[in-house]
């Protein structure tokens, strides 16, 4: 029996090398094949800007709105929208944000108000002025569509032409940085005169470039704005995003050049094109809009085995996050147990470590009623996750007795369920900011608009509800440890695997571009020029 | 009497051709190599898929994270996949699935077709009529697409993959069954019966379908390629065979995304897929040339 | 002549209505209700009944039915739920790009297969013939998508020869379009192109060992005479049907072939649509494709009803 098996196991091998062979032929070594590309020049200081082309951005994902962004829920892709329409304010590298189009802003928090100095003589793409008035109505447009983000503003006040009044119901430590963050600025007259769903797919804000068009699954393309507000600026004269879906199809069109720059690759691929010391790859180091991810159950459906918590309990023990980081994901992301990275200043030592243990996962499993597991189902989308982690998910939950089906559904489709319900094990990937309360409200909370079908725990929303009513820096921070405990050690609402640095590949030619400098996702366009 | 006379006289002559038959079938059958490799191919094919767990070095499900996307080597003949399993092993086990497809997705479809295609034939008028504009609509549509539709209809999965599979694949033999029904209608043999006042169903069945049985067999042989390529498309597109099920379609997939790196991963299950479906092709060509030269036109 | 081309433009007819009866059956099995996926969570139960009642959700099946069908002749085929678009407008956008390069396709796997098939038939026997069917074997076998896979890593990725993804129209730059163009019409052909070959060679030999070839090779005309005069015009209608056959599976391989090689064609829109389980783009889509598959036909019969008479009396 031995003999015979060994003989079938030769026979294989034999079969195996024939074929190899064969194919080996048309392979040829494993060199890589971008003799094409430039040389590099990272070194190199490339002195003043030039004028002229258009960078070209691949990304696996496609908005399905690019001109309506209270209807864009995905932080993801804040980036695509960033040539055209600007916010309040932008971020520095150390997390600060900083004017951009406001002057300057006064915060009150006893008198529980915000005031915004516009800077003047600014108009968006079509003609019209960015003024208060235009603020106002901006923000409005993200009250009514009811955007958690902008919670307990009661009134806005239109002061003059260039000032702009808020008013809080109570003090929120973090509506300013939500206001400058999230806001993208877009022309209200051209939005009233052409109706919601022309906006959906014509921004038209004030930024360094306007829109120009959109070939749906093929390219956004954006035209210089010759009248920007800030002098000389930009120096490209267009910035175009390929929708290219597929991880090789993106890697492969990047070697062959046909785009500048890789967002969102997954990052095995980036590790591979790291190694060609022609191409570029900068990282998020400042800690700043990581992105984490995991996996989050249908807590909230009572029907679900998922609604008891011991089950979510189980999911921690069941799954060996550090061999999934180190070996599957081979270091290209950090282990995390909780909101954002390890090192994070939000990260609580003290709440209490699940670490792998599958017999404590059955143990629990059988006390929740479990004993031998129960089916249920992984929802998996394209584009920011990494592929090898679907069947990886499924062989750990295998393990435990949970029978996963491995659900594939497209990105427009993800948010539609992430909005409304899903069924079992949904991908969970978040904009993870050491701003706690914001961003845990956006995911986590009752008014969140994504990841809506799961379970909201009263202590959840009162901790939250805290540490945006926080004065003082050290009741916030206090309020974020608890909010880590109460997550993750008492209520499990999800399962965090790993924090992405979400690695940019690009071109070294590539100038100025902020890629990755300050916060993740963002950039500036109108200061990218390209080294000829 | 005369009837009794006439079919004594033909089955007579059908025994002495039956011999002389099956002595010429096999000559032309068995005459090319390539036949004779092609149905190597598929026994190896089958012995595969029944006796995978022996066969197979590896379990094609066990995930080895210190073996993700390794190189060919002694021990993984074709490497491994991204999640360290082994791909010789994955294709061995995807052989079952492949030839699950084939036979049962063929058999439903020849099934339904051939029931169909006799009763349209049979019944004739405004039915027939209905049946084959139906028929003719399923074919306006491309197969994989009608294939991709049901299943994002009635979800993915094996047994959904067979059933889809299967019902687009009726048409063919339901135009195949009214041809054939027709046909023999019209012959005189038929005719004479029909004037004797003894047709029925029954002796439409069994009169007509002797006369199908070898495009039946040379079809059926075809369809097996037909159907295991479509599941290969399927679970290419992520909508057939669910993972972590071992499936060629959905192994190509996978190793097309290490493509850059690994092209053997998406090189090795397409190469089965082709030797597979080669191998059905060649031997429904024999077959055919075997068993009646002149549907070569036809089919 | 007439009364045959009216009667199967009558056919016609009846097929695109069994086609749009089996497409709406199947819209109504998918899973998902349209008018709750169309407003998203926030919407009110009572905004869902007045969205249920504009589009007509509350009504009988069959009245559901002849409205659909109605706006469809209309042109008007509905709304996406993922592109806040109408159907018709993406499907217009998308359709171009699948005509051209099927059309391509088709064009070269008649060009290049035929002529094989008849250089094989005359061969028969020798080394060019068993090569051709060798290759023609190997085509119609190759999965279209691991052929595409095989390109793309060879000539994109090794040789550096083609763009590894991507459209262009022809019209905004004709060079990189046709740059792009090469290999998915090189991969969607490839499966015809082995058929044609097949179908041409068999058909030819038929016809060269009926009698009246032997009758005019009696008479001492020369080979190619022969082929060209006789052979050939009577082993063309075989090859006409086959075109009918063939514009179904170069349209249904579009389904891989755009989404391998990134063109946002027909195809790649079915499969981004479900997944997306924007079904009323899927329903759009697959009438479009039948339609157009049907009419194709209709076209190669009345052309094969000019060249074959007796054709026409079936």
């Amino acid at each position: 029996m031995l003999k015979k098996k060994s003989k079938f196991l030769y026979l294989n091998i034999m079969i195996g090398l024939i074929v190899a062979l064969i194919l080996s032929g048309c392979s040829g070594s494993k060199s890589n094949s971008s003799e094409t590309s430039t040389s590099p020049q990272k070194q190199v200081d490339p002195g003043k800007p030039q004028y002229g082309g258009t960078l070209k951005i691949s990304s696996p994902i496609e908005p399905a709105n690019l001109g309506v962004p209270p209807e864009q829920p995905g932080s993801g892709f804040v980036h695509m929208m960033a040539p055209v329409l600007e916010t309040l304010g932008k971020f520095d590298n150390k997390g600060v944000m900083q004017p951009l189009l406001a002057e300057r802003w006064e915060l009150d928090p006893h008198a529980k108000t915000i005031t915004y100095f516009l800077k003047k003589s600014i108009k968006f793409h079509d003609g019209t002025d960015f003024n208060a008035e235009a603020v106002k109505w901006n923000i409005e447009l993200f009250r009514q569509a009811k955007r958690g983000e902008v919670d307990g503003i009661s009134s806005i006040d239109v002061v003059d032409e260039s000032t702009v009044k808020i008013n809080l119901t109570e003090w929120n430590s973090s509506l300013n940085n939500a206001l400058c963050f999230w806001i993208q600025m877009i022309s209200p007259t051209a939005y009233e005169k052409n109706g919601k769903d022309w906006a959906f797919s014509h921004p038209v804000g004030t930024g360094a470039f306007a829109y120009d068009s959109w070939e749906r699954g093929v390219a956004i393309k954006y035209k210089k704005n010759d009248n920007y507000w800030q002098e000389g600026l930009p120096y490209l004269d267009g910035v175009e995003y390929k929708i290219i879906p597929d991880a090789m199809t993106a890697s492969a069109a990047f070697q062959q050049r046909e785009v500048d720059a890789s967002f969102y690759l997954p990052v095995d691929r980036v590790l591979e094109l790291e190694k060609n010391d022609q191409y570029k790859v900068v990282t998020l180091t400042t800690g700043l809009g990581n992105r984490e991810n995991g996996l989050i159950p249908n807590s909230g459906n009572p029907d679900s085995p998922w609604a008891n918590v011991k089950v979510r309990e189980a999911l921690a023990y069941a799954i060996d996050a550090k061999t999934i980081v180190e070996k599957v994901l081979k270091g290209g992301y950090q282990v995390t147990d909780q909101w954002g990275p390890v090192t994070g200043t939000s990260y609580n030592p003290d709440v209490k470590k699940f670490e792998f243990n599958p017999e404590k996962a059955k143990k629990l499993l059988a006390e929740a009623g479990y004993p031998n597991g129960f089916k249920t189902k992984l929802i998996s989308w394209p584009g920011l996750q990494h592929e090898s982690l679907p069947p990886v998910y499924q062989s750990y939950l295998k393990e435990v007795g949970i029978d996963a089906e491995v659900v594939p559904v497209d990105t427009a489709r993800m948010y539609d369920l992430i909005g409304t319900e899903w069924d079992g094990l949904m991908y969970f990937d978040v904009l993870t900011d050491p701003d706690l309360p914001l961003y845990m409200e956006r995911y986590l909370s009752k008014k969140a608009k994504l990841y809506v079908n799961i379970d909201h725990p009263e202590k959840v929303e009162e901790l939250i509800k805290k540490g945006k009513a926080a004065t003082d820096p050290e009741t916030k921070k206090k309020a974020n440890l608890e909010l880590q405990k109460a997550v993750f050690e008492e209520s499990h609402m999800f399962f965090p695997l790993a924090v992405t640095t979400l690695p940019i590949v690009m071109y070294p030619n590539i100038q100025d571009s902020g890629f990755n400098e300050t916060y993740g996702n963002v950039y500036s366009p109108e200061k990218t020029w390209l080294l000829k | 009497m005369t009837t009794e006379i006439i079919a004594s006289e033909r089955v007579v002559e059908q025994e002495v051709k039956k011999t002389s038959n099956t002595l010429r079938f096999f000559r032309v059958f068995l005459a090319r190599k390539t036949v004779v490799a092609s149905l190597a191919i598929i026994l190896i094919m089958i012995i595969c898929a029944i006796f995978a767990p022996l066969i197979a070095p590896f379990d094609p499900y066990k995930q080895d994270y210190s073996q993700i996307l390794s190189e060919p080597s002694l021990a993984h003949p074709f490497g491994t996949d991204l999640v360290g399993r082994d791909v010789l092993s994955r294709i061995i086990y995807g052989s079952q699935a492949a030839l699950l497809v084939g036979i049962v997705s063929v058999a439903i479809a020849s099934v339904i077709g051939i029931i169909l295609g006799l009763f349209s034939g049979y019944v004739g008028g405004l039915i027939d009529a209905i049946i084959m504009r139906a028929m003719d609509a399923l074919m306006a549509i491309p197969p994989i697409i009608l294939a991709v539709v049901f299943v994002a209809a009635f979800g993915g999965g094996l047994t959904n993959v067979i059933i889809t599979l299967g019902l687009s694949l009726v048409p063919t033999y339901a135009r195949l069954m009214r041809g054939q029904v027709l046909a023999i209608r019209e012959s005189d043999f038929i005719v004479a019966q029909e004037l004797m006042g003894s047709t029925n169903l029954r002796n439409m069945i069994k009169h007509v379908l002797p006369n199908c049985i070898s495009p039946l067999i040379v079809l059926i042989t075809l369809n097996f390629g037909v159907a295991i390529l479509a599941e290969a498309g399927l679970s290419f597109l992520g909508l057939g065979i669910v993972p972590p099920k071992a499936a060629w379609g959905s192994m190509i997939n996978d190793g097309y995304k290490y493509l850059l790196s690994n092209p053997i991963l998406s090189f090795a299950p397409g190469m089965a897929v082709v030797l597979v479906v080669v191998a059905f092709n060649i031997v429904g060509d024999a077959l055919r040339d075997a068993l009646d030269p002149r549907l070569k036109g036809t089919l | 002549m007439i009364a045959f081309i009216i009667r199967r433009l009558l056919q016609t007819v009846i097929v695109l209505f069994m086609v749009s009866l089996i497409v709406f059956s199947i819209l109504q099995v998918l899973p998902g209700d349209p008018a709750r996926t169309l407003l998203g969570p926030e919407a009110s139960p009572e905004q869902v009944e007045q969205i249920r009642e504009e589009l007509g959700l509350n009504r009988s099946l069959p009245v559901q039915y002849f409205t659909w069908v109605g706006n469809a002749i209309k042109g008007d085929l509905g709304k996406s739920i993922a592109f806040r678009e109408d159907v018709t407008g993406i499907i217009g956008e998308h359709l171009p790009k699948t005509i051209y390069i099927s059309i391509l396709s088709m064009v070269l796997a008649i060009i290049i297969g035929v002529p094989a098939g008849i250089i094989a038939a005359i061969k028969r026997g020798g080394k060019i013939d068993s090569l051709i069917s060798v290759i023609a074997n190997f085509g119609m076998a190759v999965p279209a998508f691991w052929l595409a896979v095989l390109c793309i890593y060879l000539f994109s990725l090794k040789l550096g020869w083609f763009p590894v993804q991507g459209y262009t129209s022809p019209f905004e730059d004709f060079w990189l379009s046709t740059q792009q163009v090469i290999m998915p019409v090189i991969c969607l052909a490839f499966a015809a192109l082995a058929s044609f070959a097949r179908q041409t060679r068999s058909a030819m030999l038929e016809v060269i060992m009926q009698d009246f070839t032997r009758t005019a090779r009696s008479k001492g005309l020369k080979e190619g005479t022969i082929i060209i005069k006789h052979t050939l015009k009577n082993a063309i209608i075989p090859v006409i049907t086959l075109v009918g056959l063939q514009v179904r599976n170069i349209v249904g391989s579009t389904i891989f072939i755009e989404q391998v090689f990134n063109i946002p064609g027909m195809g790649r829109l079915v499969v981004q649509s479900i997944f997306n389980q924007d079904f009323v783009v899927v329903q759009g889509c697959v009438l479009v494709i039948a339609i157009i598959v049907a009419l194709t036909n209709l076209l190669i019969d009345i052309s094969y009803g000019y060249a074959d008479p007796r054709i026409r009396i079936k």
